[in-house]
This record gives structure tokens, sequence and C-alpha cells, in this order.
């Protein structure tokens, strides 16, 4: 288990090329919509010197008034928003094929992941569909009945502890679910690649397997999760500690940012080469 | 003699028993018209109370008064045809008010009335629906006198009377674990008094959704025989505690010089008890709750200190307050005579401050409501925008004027800011004003009602100076408290204030701000609209050459420039303000606009550009909508863009690696 994880970690690191692929598109989309941002402070609060308070940090009045009257302007980006996700969404299964199929094949190289990305897109997107169907029924069952009655809830238990209790209790079971998902995703995924299974019987073998194996595949995903928690922390930290407040800590800050996303880019390859990996060795 | 020397030695044994708590005045704060002696039995599993007892009722007007009225407010929880669920559309707090059983409802009844001579007026009662005509509505009870109570004299009526508590509609109602909260739960007297139509009358209203209460002065004299499990808290001092047979005690509280009397139970209430001067206060919280306590106390201690500072001091000898358990929330919130309800979560972080904010809004309601009674039905800004007023210079004050109300995770917001953006941030904040009876508001009636007002009262202290305002502040309370302040009454302490400082911004009279402001709904927004910097010339064209003819002059650079600002007033509220102009050498040029016109501009000759400009740099008028279009720079800073852009895209790349996740 442990060779595993050390495995993922290193492999994680010699596929940095194939991250920074990933890494790049999602800027691409991102930053389109991100500059759009700019536009919209500079025309609507970019001349006003009250836009000077914004760096030091939060300012409410600032903000609230600006969102007030300029609210409007942002609406569209919200728009956007959603039609770059979506693409984004589709694009994430094609990159989900190039990455699964260059580290089951062993073969970290651009064009493994251009040729893997097509060569099994259409059957990912439909492990990405029945995953996504099976999370929505999973949080259907698990979570909604109890959300759906919070206040009646609030209302019938002697404290409000308790109904934290057994919400923090649910919220617990629904992500164990949620990992379990996954992770029987990941591995129907590499069973196609590497059995080249139908849908279905990949399905069947992620579902299966990862039933066996639950906590050796929860713990490869625990670790790594855990790893860009950490990343995320550690930011949060210093964001509270400082933040942008200063032209030479905005750069800073950015290059933070940037090392963060990175390391939860890294962060899921390790996960997906750490569980597709044990499945390949019990089989 | 000896008979009175024991009694004083008790008596003087009994407060220091109960930390010496001394309700009484002597002379009396008010002129007392109303007052009541109440003995409570407390059937506890039916959460319904008997009560044997007196209403005193002194006609301090010129005329008889020939029937009493009462409100009833428990009936607005009896069915669903009370003024008070219709105008809820069966449905508050997320309660579906239609799917209630039997034992949910509440009520309450007159037993038996009778006056000084022993007539027994119960027959002849009736309800009564002034305001809305509603024949559903049982929250007003008329009692025609068989003998009129003449002006000057004082008039005892024996009262038996029987009351439910529903399960917690809102306020005053029970939940899980006996909790209950017992408030407007007594046939209690409206206010006789002289109209603003000349006549004198009762001011009885029905209960409605969005009105709460007006009562008059008195003394309650209260003993409620209850199962001792209970933890009680009550308004006023509790005098004395008696063991009973059959589990139950006998507790007697007093109070004086107080517009009405509620009290609580719950089994589970820890206490705490502190002191501040000579004020004995009392916090009832739940054990799951207790990480507050010290919170809310020292709220309350620095809200008297502050309140006592700027306004005048707090003359009771008690104050309690008590922190409902979660499921009893809806009881939660609200402030009665020295006697506050207050409202928590466990475990909320300290760094989120509604714990402090609202045990402070609450107190100071002792202020305004139960010290300057306003009727709070008719003209509820009175109350409730001058109490949001003095919380947020009480939060900003001890907390911080940035981070007063939010201080957590690197966000943070003013408790000011907060109230300010409730109204500026209306969709339509010309939608109403404030000053007309609670009954003709909807359910969003905060923004105006509560922050306008605040925001009209944070402007002119802005405006006139932190002691002028104080001062005049203290000018309306001394004059008015423990009497029933209408609008007109403040807006005259106002203006009496301004004729007297007629140096101050806003000149001798402040009556086209409130006229604006409480009685319309003018809103004020200034903002700058251009800065123009043209190379200056010298002048160009034919001129007279001195010998009849012309002679032809080119312009030459002066090596200066004509320089000019535009200003727009975009609202209909005129303010005075101050305009700062900035040139670009670092000069700076303060102009006084006195708003008059819609448009104005400030013309240069100058050596240097400007740079840029700002009206009322010091954001005095706070009821300007937007901030942000007060000011305007030729060099604006662009790194905030940038900040921003680069934080949209991080956040924007995490956004999409969440939905990667689920592909």
């Amino acid at each position: 288990m442990l060779e595993i994880i050390k495995n993922s970690f290193l492999t994680g690191l010699r596929f940095w090329k194939i991250v920074l692929l990933v890494y790049f598109l999602q800027l691409l989309l991102a930053v389109p919509l991100a500059m759009q941002v700019w536009h919209v402070l500079e025309a609507s609060i970019g001349s006003s010197l009250q836009i000077n308070k914004l760096l030091a940090g939060y300012d409410h009045t600032v903000f609230s008034d600006f969102l007030k009257v300029h609210g409007g302007s942002i609406t569209p980006l919200i728009g956007q928003l959603r039609w770059v996700l979506l693409v984004w969404a589709l694009a994430s299964v094609f990159i989900n094929a190039g990455v699964l199929s260059t580290l089951v094949n062993k073969t970290p190289t651009g064009s493994a992941f251009w040729s893997g990305g097509a060569m099994y897109f259409f059957r990912f997107a439909k492990i990405a569909g029945i995953f996504l169907l099976l999370v929505l029924l999973w949080t259907g069952v698990v979570l909604l009945p109890y959300l759906g009655n919070l206040m009646g809830h609030f209302e019938t238990m002697a404290t409000e502890r308790t109904v934290l209790g057994y919400l923090a209790l649910l919220a617990v079971g629904w992500f164990i679910g949620i990992i379990y998902f996954y992770n029987a995703a990941i591995i129907a995924r590499t069973a196609i690649v590497q059995y080249s299974l139908t849908t279905w019987q990949a399905l069947k073998k992620g579902l299966g397997f990862n039933l066996g194996n639950f906590l050796k595949t929860t713990a490869i995903f625990l670790v790594f999760s855990g790893l860009q928690l950490l990343a995320l922390a550690i930011y949060w930290w210093l964001e509270g500690k400082s933040g942008m407040v200063s032209q030479a800590l905005i750069v800073v800050f950015f290059v933070l940012q940037q090392g963060l996303v990175w390391v939860r880019l890294m962060g899921r390859v390790m996960i997906v080469k750490g569980v597709s990996e044990w499945y390949l060795t019990k089989n | 003699m000896k008979k009175a020397l024991i009694f004083s030695l008790l008596q003087f044994l009994l407060w220091s028993a109960f930390g010496q708590c001394d309700p009484h005045f002597d002379p009396p704060k008010s002129s007392r018209p109303t007052s009541y002696v109440m003995d409570v039995q407390y059937d506890l599993a039916h959460k319904a109370v008997t009560s044997v007892g007196q209403v005193i009722f002194k006609n301090n007007s010129p005329v008889p008064v020939t029937e009493l009225r009462f409100y009833m407010y428990l009936n607005s929880f009896k069915n669903m045809s009370s003024t008070f669920l219709l105008g809820s559309g069966g449905n508050i707090f997320d309660q579906n008010i239609a799917s209630r059983g039997e034992d949910s409802w509440g009520w309450i009844r007159v037993d038996e009335i009778k006056d000084p001579s022993g007539a027994n007026l119960t027959q002849s009662m009736r309800y009564i629906q002034p305001d809305d005509g509603n024949p559903g509505d049982q929250s007003v009870l008329l009692v025609p006198l068989a003998k009129p109570v003449q002006p000057g004299e004082t008039a005892v009526f024996d009262l038996k009377f029987s009351a439910k508590l529903p399960n917690t509609i809102a306020r005053a109602g029970y939940s899980k674990d006996d909790f209950a909260l017992w408030v407007h739960w007594f046939p209690q007297l409206g206010v006789w008094q002289l109209e603003p139509n000349g006549q004198w009358a009762w001011n009885c209203h029905q209960f409605f959704r969005t009105t709460e209460f007006f009562g008059d002065f008195g003394t309650y004299d209260v003993t409620i025989t209850a199962p001792s499990q209970l933890v009680m808290g009550a308004s006023g001092c509790l005098m004395s505690e008696e063991k009973l047979p059959n589990n139950l005690t006998r507790r007697r509280f007093l109070v004086e010089d107080v517009i009405d009397f509620a009290w609580i139970a719950y089994p589970h209430f820890l206490v705490f008890e502190e002191k501040w001067q000579h004020v004995n206060i009392r916090l009832l919280i739940p054990p799951e709750h207790q990480m507050h306590a010290q919170r809310f106390l020292t709220a309350i201690k620095q809200s008297l200190e502050y309140m006592t500072e700027h306004v005048g001091p707090y003359p009771f000898a008690s104050l309690t307050m008590a922190d409902p358990p979660f499921h009893g929330l809806r009881s939660g919130m609200m402030e009665y005579p020295t006697f506050i309800t207050l409202g928590s979560f466990w475990n909320s972080p300290r760094g989120i401050r509604s714990v402090e904010s609202l045990a402070v809004h609450e107190f100071v309601h002792q202020y305004f409501m139960m010290m300057l009674s306003s009727n709070e039905k008719e003209q509820a800004w009175l109350d409730e925008g001058f109490v949001t007023y003095y919380e947020d210079r009480i939060i900003d004050h001890y907390y911080g004027e940035k981070n007063g109300y939010v201080d957590f995770l690197g966000y943070q917001m003013g408790n000011w800011e907060l109230t300010r953006n409730e109204y500026t941030g209306m969709q339509n904040p010309k939608e109403d004003y404030p000053d007309h009876p609670g009954w003709e508001f909807d359910d969003r009636h905060k923004g105006i009602i509560y922050s306008k007002t605040a925001t009209m009262l944070r402007t002119l202290q802005a405006v006139l100076g932190d002691e002028q305002m104080d001062e005049m502040m203290r000018n309306y309370f001394e004059s008015w408290k423990f009497k029933h302040p209408r609008g007109t009454d403040f807006f005259a302490v106002a203006n009496a204030f301004a004729a007297q400082h007629p140096d101050n911004a806003f000149g001798s009279n402040f009556d086209w701000l409130f006229k604006g402001v409480v009685q319309g709904t003018d809103v004020c927004d200034y903002a700058v609209s251009q800065i123009k910097n043209l190379e200056d010339y010298t002048p160009q064209g034919l001129f007279d050459d001195g010998k009849g003819g012309f002679v032809f002059k080119k312009g030459e650079p002066t090596g200066g420039y004509l320089t000019s600002v535009t200003l727009h007033r975009l609202g209909e509220l005129v303010f005075p303000v101050e305009v700062e102009i900035i040139f670009e050498d670092g000069a700076v040029k303060t102009e006084q606009w006195d708003g008059q016109l819609r448009t104005k501009v400030f013309s240069y000759q100058s050596k240097f550009k400007i740079e840029s400009v700002n009206i009322d740099p010091q954001h005095k008028i706070q009821l300007d909508l937007d901030l942000n279009n007060n000011s305007r720079t030729l060099n604006p800073e662009t790194t905030v863009l940038w900040k921003y852009t680069l934080k949209a895209v991080f956040w924007m790349q995490n956004v999409m690696h969440t939905v990667a996740f689920f592909s």
C-alpha cells in the first residue's frame, strides 16, 4: 500500500508535462473570462478614489455600492461562466481519458495524451454520466431527506447540537459514498483502457472491485486529497496573514495561487494513478 | 413601631438575599396611569395560567372615561381568522400554520371583571376591531363602564382571567421541554391619550403581523406560582421566593414605571449574574449556549456604559436577559421592560458578532420604547430606527468601525456598514418612507423603518459632530423619558436644538430633512461626472490697434490650464456638501456647494491640471446611495484591478477543478 502511494506520488511528479498541459488548458479558459472582471471594474468604479480602499482588503461599503449600481454588468459573466463550465466538463472527460491512458500505458507524452483522450472519450463520457447520476441519487437518498426538514429537526431536538451532530454524520456518510463512486469510476475507466471492457462490464467491475478494496482505495484518495487540502490551508493561512495588499504581494500571491492550482491538478493525477495501480496489481 | 422595624429588617434581608434589587422609584418616574396586581397560577402541563388581581386605572385626562380597552394579543394565535395570522398569509418563519393541532393554539379570556363598586362588567364586554373591521379578530376587548372614571380619579377593577400559550408562532409561546415565554399574556389596557385630532381616546390597536406593542406606564406586582423545577426570569426584581407543597414555588416580581411585564420559564436554564453599578444583570441561558454567556454580559455592560454616557442613565435596578434554546428561537430577539430575549447558535464564531449586536439592539430598546415610549405600531421608526442607530454606534465603538460585525477568515464588515447597505442596497429605496403605521407595511420594511432612519441619524451625527448630536439626543431623552413622544415631538426637540446652534451645516431648522427622509421618499446621490483640463492660451482674435483699426493676435500657450470639474446632484435631497479638488502638484482646494442646483461646475485657471475631485470626502452624508461615484481621478490606480482579476482567475480555476471531479 505504502509502495503504491509512494509510486503514485513519484508518477504524478514524472507526469509534470501532462499536468502542465492540463493546467494551460484550464488557464486558457479561465483568463478570458477573468479579464472581463478587469474591464467591468475599470468601466464602473475604476476612476473612483474609493477603489483604492480595496487594495488593503475587503471593504463592504465599496463592494455593496458597486454591486447595487453595477451588479447588472456582472450578470453576463455568470452566464458565460455557466457555458465555460459546461465546455470544461466535456473537456475534462477528454482530459481524464488522456491522463488515464498515459498513466496505464506509462507513456507520459503529449501525443499519447491526445490519442488516448480521443480514443476513450465516448466511453469515458458514459462513465462520467453514470457517476454523476450515482452522485445525485446518493445525495437524494442520504442528504436531501434530512436537509429538507432541517428546521423541523431543530424544533424537535432538545438542542441544535444534536441536529448538527446528525448532519455531520450524514455528511461524512455522504462523502464516503462519493469517494466510493469516484474510485469505482477510476477503476472502471482503467478496466476499459487495460482490458478493453465494455462500459457496463467496466462499471460492474469498478463497483464490485471497489467494494472489496474500499478501505485501500479510500486511503489512497484521502492521502492525496489531504495533500491538496494542506496546500489550500497553507494558502489561506498566508492570505489571512497578509493577502494581496501591494503590487509585490499581488505578484507573490498570484504565483502562490497558481502553485496551489498546480498542486490540486497533481493531486488528482496521483489519486487516479494510485487507485488504478491498486486495481491493476490486484488483477 | 416594633412591627414596622421588623418589617423593615425583613425587607432589608430580602433585598440582600436577592442582590439588593430595589425596584422602587420615589418619586415615581412616570404618572403611572395603569398598574396591575396579578396572582398567577401556572399550569405547566397545559402551558396555561389563571390569574386573580386588580387593574388600577388613573384618569389623568380632563375628560371622563366611559369604557376600557384591553389588548388581548394571545387571541391572535387562537385561530387563522385573526388579523395577525391573516396578515401572515398562513406562513410565519417557515411554519405552516394550517397544519397545527388542537393543543398548539393559544388564547386569552377575561373570566370576570368588576368595577370599584363591585358591578360585574363581564356581560357587557365585547371584542372590537377598530383598525380593519375583521370580525374574526379578538385582539382588542372593549369593556363599557357602568360608571365613568372621572378626571383625576383612580379606579381599581377586579380582574380574573385565563390564558393559554400557543406552540410558538411568534414571540409568546412554548416549545420543547417546557420552555415558555409569557409576553402580552394578560389583558393589558391600551393608552388613554390625546390624539393628534385633539380628542382624548384609547390608543389600542389590533395585533398585526408587522406591528409590536404600545402600553402605558405603571407598576406591576406579579406573583407566579409554578412548578419548582422551572428557572424563571421576568421584568423587574424578584422580591420573594417561597417553596410550597406539591413541588411548587411562589415567586413575587415587582417593577415600577414600565409599560409592560413579561416572564420566561425553562427548567434547563443556567443563570449568570453580574452587577454593573446599580444594575443587577441576570442572564438565563441554556447549557448548550453557555459559551456565549460572557459575550452577552460584556455587550450589555458596554451598552449600559455607552448609553449612560451618551444618552442618559438607565434607572432600573434590574436587567434580565434570556437566550432561548434553539427550538424556542421564535421567542427570541425581542424587547420588554427590563427584560430582553436574545438568540444564539451553538458555538457560533466569536468573529461573527451577531450575539453582541443582538444583545445591544434589544438593550437599547430599554431607552427607545421602554422609557421613551413611542407608539411602535404607528411610528415604529421612532424606536427601531433609533435603536439601530445606537446599536451601530455601540458595536462600532467597542469592536471596530470596519470589523465590528464580522471579523472572520479575513472578511470584515462594520455593524454600521451593514445597516447603511440595508437601506442603500434596497432594490428601490424610494418604495416607502418610515413615518406611517406598521400595518401599512409589508414584510420588507426593515430597510426603511430601521435602516433609513438610522442612516439619517448617522448623517446628522456626522454633519453636526458627535458632541452636538449627543447633546440633541440627551435633550430628547430628558424631555420625553417616561412619556409617549411622537415623531413631531422629536422633530420639535431637533429643531429647537438647530435654532440654538444656527451655525450648523444643516441650518436652523431640520424640517426639510425630516420631511424628505422620514415623511418622504427623497433620496440623496451626489456624483462627479467630469474633470476637464484644457491648455490655457492668451486671447486670440481681432483687437483694437488704437488707430481705429484691428490687429490680429494669435493665442499663445500660457503654460497653464483652464480646469473644471462638473458635479451633479442626482437625488432630490439637497445637502450642503464639501468638495475637495486635488491638483497635480498636490495642492488641495476645498469648495462648499450648497447643492441647490442639479449641476455645479467649479472652474479654475491653474498652473497645474486637476488630478482628482471628491464630493463629501469624509462621507458625512451617509444617506448618499452611491459613495463610489462621489469621486473621480484622472490617474486611476490599476493595482486593485489586477488584484481582483487575478483572484477571479484563481477562483475560476478552482471552480473548474471541482467540475472536473464530477466528469
